[in-house]
């Protein structure tokens, strides 16, 4: 029986462990899309030099997911949107700071194939790959942008009656399919075909094809430390903090 | 001497049970083919099944009685119970079952009663093995002491017998007899073999189809000449 | 910004915890399964093994609605409290629990429905009330099938994801347990963190399976 003591005690000792990193202090809690991580990771290192004693929580996620935090009451301070959609639904039940609600970067849409294969230049060499990947369009808004720059080219609904096309959960998983050459391209943001080795860009997609991809921000209603918010929202849209998301591939709000 | 007065109903499936008996205890054995409802009848006693209606009472304290709500837990009746297959912890070694009753004791009092029992019953050189190393006559003595162990007010023994071989049961047949007198302890057992009850009871209550048919001396119950041979009516629950 | 130490403490702990809870919490409702006999019965067991079927990010979406501070649940907390549940730790130690409380729940019940009942007679008729019984007659008796059901349920809390990201968030250094901080990772193309956090998770996950399934079957180290 002995050992059986051991192990009860190995455990208890993990669990004191463990909960050591429970501590916590005051602080900001900023919702951000997943893709924005690296340029947030920066702009918040900025940020907190500027403002010692405050620091910036992020939470990670998926657009949808995180306003669905939002929406049942999570403690958030400030929301940074892949897209306007899940920010306007916020906005339109009342669960953002009035006027917060703002454009901070745009992104646009490239055409990627895996590395070294022969560069896709146009809707017309695209719509003859063998297999293309997008995000699902009902759940990816870059899915969505995707499928709406396909069909102003006229070759969405041929792809996807020929059943060539390929539906990603995320951004991510369309880049992974095209670096492992399981399909002949994909549509993703420029910033992610940016982040990696394995792929090269064809073709930019015209920014006229779709509606623009717009990044909002807003501060959220419920947030206990209002002042701290705007004042992250506005460092993120001031020269430093643009200059620090175009180093990551963005375009400017307003550009 | 202690009466034990029992009259129960209970329904179980298509069977019907309605047992209506009171014994002066000395050592009772509950006869009959299988499927008469002695067993349950044993169970009722016990508090593990509960009748529908009726009433149990051992001398002045009742049991279970319908009429006033009354069903007094099984652990709070203090009898011994000894089971068909023993039902020996199978975790716990021969002395911490035979303690297992009274390990609220002191260490003094368990050690004590523990020596005594194992004395009683031959176990001296058992005690600290586990059920699955004895032998069916081992175990069975064991499921005794274990039983005796918190001073029961009445022992139950259903088919104490049953799993050992011809020879052993002779053996402990006349073991049983003289600890029930030595300890002027009450029993209460079932068994369906005649010479069973011929040897031991000083009563014996014959039940068929779930109902007494005759209560008396060994001799008188089992010599009537009217038995009823049922070899195509079984009930089983 | 991911620290792999810190989440690796946090996912032990998060596990641990709610280990212990659905320990209790799931022998509770496997024992009263086994034992008690009631209209509704197949009901309830079906609803204790739904999040074995549901996605995990239902089970977030319907453990938002129930903890966050417009929840039915949260709101009461915060009316009554002022602390708000989402977002911090007990909200992943909650997220796991519920999570791993169907392998709980099933591998108790059937242990202790194997347990022969007679042996729990024997114990009533020796004086032992139910708890008396259960502890030192049912428990010792099904302890293995509780056992497997314990490295179950902290090897699924070791490794839940869905439900917590939506209920704990993804809080680097606050709430990101390892399976969050790989799935941060894989999003952003960091390849090579992500393959170590998953080396780290693995030898870990297999480490402790290894040792508790020892302490399971009663072999020393």
């Amino acid at each position: 029986m002995r050992f059986r003591y051991q192990m009860w005690t190995v455990f208890l000792a993990v669990a004191c462990w463990g909960l050591g990193s429970v501590a916590q202090a005051a602080e900001l809690t900023v919702s951000a899309a997943i893709s924005l991580k690296e340029a947030f990771g920066e702009i918040a290192a900025q940020f907190e030099k500027g403002r010692p004693g405050d620091k910036i929580n992020f939470n990670f996620a998926a657009s949808g997911e995180l306003s669905q935090q939002i929406e049942r009451g999570a403690p958030v301070d400030v929301f940074a949107s892949a897209a306007l959609k899940q920010m306007n639904d916020l906005d339109k039940k009342g669960l953002l700071l009035a006027g917060t609600n703002q454009p901070f970067a745009r992104n646009r849409l490239v055409v990627v194939v895996p590395k070294g294969e022969a560069k896709v230049t146009s809707f017309e060499q695209l719509s003859k790959v063998g297999r293309l990947t997008i995000g699902n369009p009902r759940t990816v808004p870059a899915g969505q942008y995707a499928s709406e720059a396909l069909t102003r080219a006229g070759i969405y609904n041929t792809l996807l009656a020929s059943q060539k096309i390929v539906f990603s959960e995320n951004v991510r998983q369309a880049l992974a399919y095209v670096e492992d050459g399981n399909v002949d391209a994909g549509i993703v943001y420029a910033t992610d075909a940016r982040t990696s080795q394995k792929v090269s860009v064809g073709f930019p997609v015209p920014a006229n094809y779709s509606e623009p991809v717009v990044y909002p921000i807003a501060v959220v209603k419920d947030s206990k430390q209002p002042d701290l918010a705007r004042a992250f929202v506005t460092f993120v849209l001031s020269a430093q903090g643009q200059e620090i998301l175009q180093s990551k591939g963005f375009l400017g709000a307003n550009q | 001497m202690v009466k034990l007065a029992v009259s129960i109903q209970k329904r179980l499936g298509e069977f019907q049970l309605s047992v209506d008996l009171a014994v002066e205890c000395g050592l009772t054995i509950l006869f009959g083919p299988s499927g008469c409802g002695k067993s349950s009848t044993l169970l009722a006693i016990a508090g593990l099944l509960r009748p529908d209606s009726g009433r149990i009472a051992l001398g002045e304290e009742v049991f279970f009685d319908s009429a006033r709500g009354v069903h007094i837990a099984p652990q709070h009746r203090r009898l011994g119970f000894v089971f068909q297959n023993y039902a020996l912890f199978p975790h716990l070694n021969v002395q911490r079952n035979i303690c297992f009753a009274i390990d609220r004791e002191s260490p003094d009092v368990q050690r004590d009663r523990l020596r005594e029992l194992l004395g009683l019953l031959h176990l001296e050189k058992l005690a600290h093995r586990y059920p699955a190393e004895l032998s069916g006559g081992q175990q069975q003595r064991v499921a005794l002491a274990r039983a005796l162990a918190p001073h029961p007010r009445l022992l139950l023994l259903d088919e104490p017998f049953s799993a050992l071989d011809t020879e052993l049961r002779e053996e402990l047949r006349d073991e049983l007899k003289r600890l029930q007198i030595q300890l002027d302890l009450p029993i209460v057992m079932v068994t369906h073999t005649r010479s069973e009850a011929l040897q031991l009871a000083d009563t014996v209550v014959r039940l068929d189809l779930g109902q007494v048919v005759a209560v008396g001396s060994a001799a008188t119950v089992l010599s009537s000449a009217s038995q009823p041979t049922r070899t195509n009516v079984r009930f089983s629950w | 910004m991911t620290d792999p130490w810190f989440s690796l403490r946090l996912s032990l702990a998060v596990a641990t915890l709610a280990t212990l809870v659905v320990g209790v919490l799931g022998t509770a409702a496997g024992y009263f399964l086994a034992k008690s006999r009631f209209w509704g019965k197949d009901f309830l067991d079906a609803l204790f093994t739904l999040p074995l079927v549901l996605p995990p990010t239902v089970v977030g979406f319907y453990l938002l609605g129930l903890l966050g501070k417009r929840g039915w649940f949260g709101q009461v907390l915060f009316a009554w409290t002022g602390w708000e549940i989402l977002f911090t730790f007990q909200a992943a130690v909650i997220a796991a629990t519920v999570m791993a409380m169907p392998l709980m729940v099933k591998t108790a019940r059937a242990a202790i429905e194997s347990v022969d009942p007679a042996y729990e007679r024997a114990a009533y008729t020796l004086g032992k009330g139910r708890w008396r019984t259960f502890f030192q007659v049912t428990l010792p008796l099904a302890w293995k099938g509780i056992a497997a059901g314990l490295v179950l349920s902290f090897a699924r809390a070791l490794g839940e994801f869905g439900a917590t990201l939506m209920v704990a968030g993804n809080i680097p250094g606050k709430t990101q347990t390892m399976p969050l901080a790989i799935y941060q990772t894989t999003q952003t193309g960091e390849d090579t963190t992500a393959l170590a956090l998953v080396a780290i998770l693995t030898v870990t996950s297999l480490a402790v399976l290894v040792a508790t399934n020892r302490l399971a079957q009663g072999r020393p180290w």
